[in-house]
């Protein structure tokens, strides 16, 4: 599954302003709320909230990809953001802080799209090329760009 | 209704109101009943025009049939005093050439003999019969038997009511397992009226859709409900009378069993060679004949006709007559018996001049009817069989009268008998062929020798088949694979299919499980999916083997997935649901397997159940019960 099939630009954003997990967290969820894609903001938060809470789901070369099944949401949907300064989402081996959050929430009963997005960016994120042009974006539409040129 | 469940379509039949059924089954019968009369007097324009007016040959019919008074000219239309043989040479390729282009232009599934087409629209295409076939095959059977072409009224008559059913059934939007019940009583209800059989054209439409001695019982009250309105309609226009006059025949002398089991054995050897005949005709001459346009096949089967009919006239049309005249003792007032007569004065060995008259017209019948139906004319076999049956009986029944004199065998109790006996070989239908002729006869003096004749025929002829989409037995038709595995399946409970599968323990996980320890779980597990469970052992959901599938070879992603990013709502059954529940659970739910909970408390897992495991447990049942 490609991440651009998923992601929309405004779900995107390259300064994040929340300093904690937290925030960053809360900050993504707003921004998927703002764009219309959730039926019940409260209850996807609350969702990727307690998932964070069972296993950090930070991975090497500073990503964390928060995310959660819920009922407030009818289909896959992903937000993307950088935030200002990295933010500790848990030890990972390489690196203190994580410099990309990407957040992606789904139905109960969509096991299968969950897993092969959580993939998808996987797979993106251990390629060097990608990861830079990703720290290189200064923009929303540089950093969706990346990935749309990327898996392309 | 879902088309992919199975063992719900007879379900759903049987919930269908009764009055809705039977209002149905009324209104098929009403229009079969008119249009078995309607065909009929077309039937009767048809003969009167071609054979009495242009011919001036006037076969007659079945001694109680009757035309209406509206239509009592047609006996005298005429136009001369001797018959004009050339025209009987021509008329029947006439008359095949025009049924030909009106067949092949406007419905070629009409051409043959119709039973056959509405056996595989029962069996094959749920029932469905174009609306303009009926109207199609009564023309052009008007017209291929109307001009001598050697064909029967059941054909047409059953694809003519089987095709009103079939459109009742559309109109009402009925489901399929309906229409085909609709369409079959309407077969019964053309049938039981035009033979004057109500009895046995219920019968008939049960029993000729398979080969085996099997009935489709679903089919008979609908069909008796619309047979009893079609033949009362049919009555009230043509007289409730059977179709045959015939003396009172006894049968009072246990000896004449023996001469009738001769008659069983002729009328097998005959119904073996009218079906490899009739197949042969059509296989090895008219299928060959690949040049020459399917619209003209029946003209050059006509031309072939017209040449018997030309020595022959008893060869022709329907030839309810011969039957008619062996039941009077009149054979020799048919046309061609002074000829034969001064040919063999004293008959050929054991047969009389009347006898071998009528093993030549049942010889010639066998081929003018191959040569009409196989060519891709429009007409019935029952017609034809029936009398080519009579024939070759009143024929033993001759020859047994001289050979035993002491025995009092009538040779006229021995054609309907005949009739019974080969038709029954041919066409695989015992038990509604021995009801079938003794309701068209009225007579149900013979019915211990009919049912003699009828089952050693049938024994002596299962290899012969006249109606090829006939199906070997209720087994092997589609429309009951579903419902028959449904049945099998819904008697079976998922306890049962658990017992045999729990063979290993069950594994089950935690929500909070890394993916690492998930994966060697699921590699070293032969199972479909996993229970998920809480720390008190509560079901919380399930995860699918095929939603891990995808993701084993998966490198970075072991940090980022835990157990319950990959779970799915379980869907679950009890050990008292039954397989066919759980199997229509799984279809809807695009699962592997299915959670077995436990009755008094369903947070708590007793099992998996997969599809393999339904298959395992349906063949065992299957298999210790073969």
């Amino acid at each position: 599954m490609k991440i651009s099939e998923i992601l929309t630009k405004d779900c995107v954003c390259v300064s994040l302003e929340a300093t904690d997990k937290v925030g960053a967290i809360t900050e993504l969820v707003d921004l998927l709320d703002a764009s219309g894609r959730l039926a019940q903001r409260d209850n996807v938060l609350s969702a990727v909230l307690a998932r964070e809470d069972i296993r950090s789901t930070a991975i090497a070369h500073g990503l964390a990809v928060p995310h959660g099944k819920s009922s407030g949401v009818t289909q896959l949907v992903m937000a993307i953001g950088k935030p200002a300064t990295p933010i500790d989402f848990g030890p990972t081996a390489d690196h203190p802080a994580c410099s990309l959050i990407v957040l992606l929430a789904s139905p109960l009963d969509k096991a299968g799209p969950h897993i092969q997005a959580l993939a998808g960016i996987s797979r993106f994120w251990l390629k060097p090329d990608c990861r830079d042009a990703v720290f290189a974006a200064a923009t929303a539409d540089e950093l969706y760009d990346a990935f749309g040129r990327y898996e392309s | 209704m879902p088309t992919d469940e199975i063992g719900t379509a007879s379900e759903e039949g049987g919930q269908r109101s009764l009055a809705r059924l039977v209002g149905m089954c009324m209104v098929i019968g009403l229009v079969a009943g008119l249009g078995a009369a309607g065909f009929l007097v077309m039937l009767e324009t048809g003969t009167s025009f071609c054979m009495g007016y242009l011919a001036n040959y006037h076969p007659g019919g079945p001694g109680f049939e009757k035309p209406p008074a509206f239509l009592d000219d047609l006996g005298t239309w005429t136009s001369g005093t001797s018959i004009v043989r050339w025209m009987l040479l021509v008329l029947p390729a006439a008359g095949g050439l025009l049924s030909g282009v009106l067949i092949f232009t406007l419905a070629p599934e009409t051409e043959g003999h119709g039973t056959d087409a509405a056996i595989q629209a029962y069996h094959f295409k749920d029932g469905a019969i174009r609306t303009r076939a009926p109207f199609v095959k009564a023309l052009t059977a008007m017209i291929t038997i109307g001009s001598g072409g050697s064909g029967g009224r059941e054909g047409p008559i059953a694809q003519i009511g089987a095709g009103f059913g079939s459109m009742l059934g559309r109109w009402l939007k009925v489901p399929p397992y309906e229409r085909r019940v609709l369409m079959a009583s309407g077969m019964a209800a053309g049938i039981g009226a035009i033979f004057h059989a109500p009895l046995a054209g219920a019968l008939v439409a049960a029993e000729i859709l398979y080969r085996d001695p099997d009935f489709e019982h679903e089919v008979l009250v609908p069909s008796f409900l619309s047979s009893i309105v079609a033949y009362s309609v049919f009555g009230a226009i043509f007289g409730f009378h059977p179709l045959f006059k015939t003396p009172d025949y006894v049968f009072n002398d246990v000896a004449l069993l023996l001469p009738y089991v001769a008659l069983a054995v002729v009328s097998a050897l005959g119904a073996m060679l009218f079906v490899r005949t009739f197949y042969g005709v059509r296989g090895f001459f008219f299928e060959r004949l690949t040049s020459v346009p399917n619209h003209v096949k029946p003209a050059i089967g006509g031309l072939f006709v017209g040449v018997i009919g030309f020595f022959l006239p008893e060869a022709l049309g329907a030839g309810y007559s011969v039957v008619q005249m062996c039941f009077d003792d009149k054979l020799m007032a048919l046309p061609s018996a002074e000829g034969l007569a001064s040919l063999f004065p004293n008959g050929i060995g054991f047969l009389t001049v009347p006898a071998l008259l009528l093993v030549t017209i049942g010889l010639a019948k066998i081929v003018t009817t191959s040569l009409t139906i196989g060519s891709g004319g429009s007409g019935g076999v029952f017609g034809p069989a029936v009398i080519i049956g009579g024939a070759f009986g009143g024929a033993v029944g001759m020859v047994c009268a001289d050979l035993f004199p002491g025995l009092n065998v009538e040779p006229g109790a021995f054609a309907l008998v005949g009739m019974a006996g080969f038709f029954a070989g041919a066409a695989n239908t015992p038990v509604s062929t021995i009801i079938m002729v003794n309701e068209m006869t009225g007579n149900y003096n013979l019915l211990i020798p009919s049912m003699m004749v009828c089952i050693m025929a049938y024994m002596l002829c299962r290899g012969s088949h006249l109606y090829r989409e006939q199906l070997p037995s209720r087994l092997d038709a589609p429309s009951k694979i579903g419902s028959m595995a449904g049945a099998v399946l819904k008697r079976m409970t998922v306890g049962q299919a658990l017992r045999q599968s729990m063979d290993s323990g069950l594994i089950v996980v935690s929500g909070d499980l890394n993916f690492p320890e998930l994966l060697k779980r699921y590699t070293a597990s032969s199972q479909d999916c996993f229970p998920i469970v809480d720390e008190q052992s509560h079901l919380t959901g399930v995860i699918d083997a095929n939603d891990i599938r995808g993701i084993v070879t998966e490198t970075g992603i072991s940090d980022l997935i835990i157990a319950r990013d990959v779970a799915r709502p379980a869907a679950t059954v009890t050990g008292g649901d039954s397989l066919l529940a759980a199997l229509n659970k799984l279809q809807q739910g695009d699962t592997a397997a299915l959670i077995v909970v436990n009755e008094t408390d369903e947070r708590e897992v007793v099992g998996t159940l997969s599809r393999g495991d339904i298959i395992a447990a349906y063949r065992h049942q299957i298999v210790s019960r073969a």
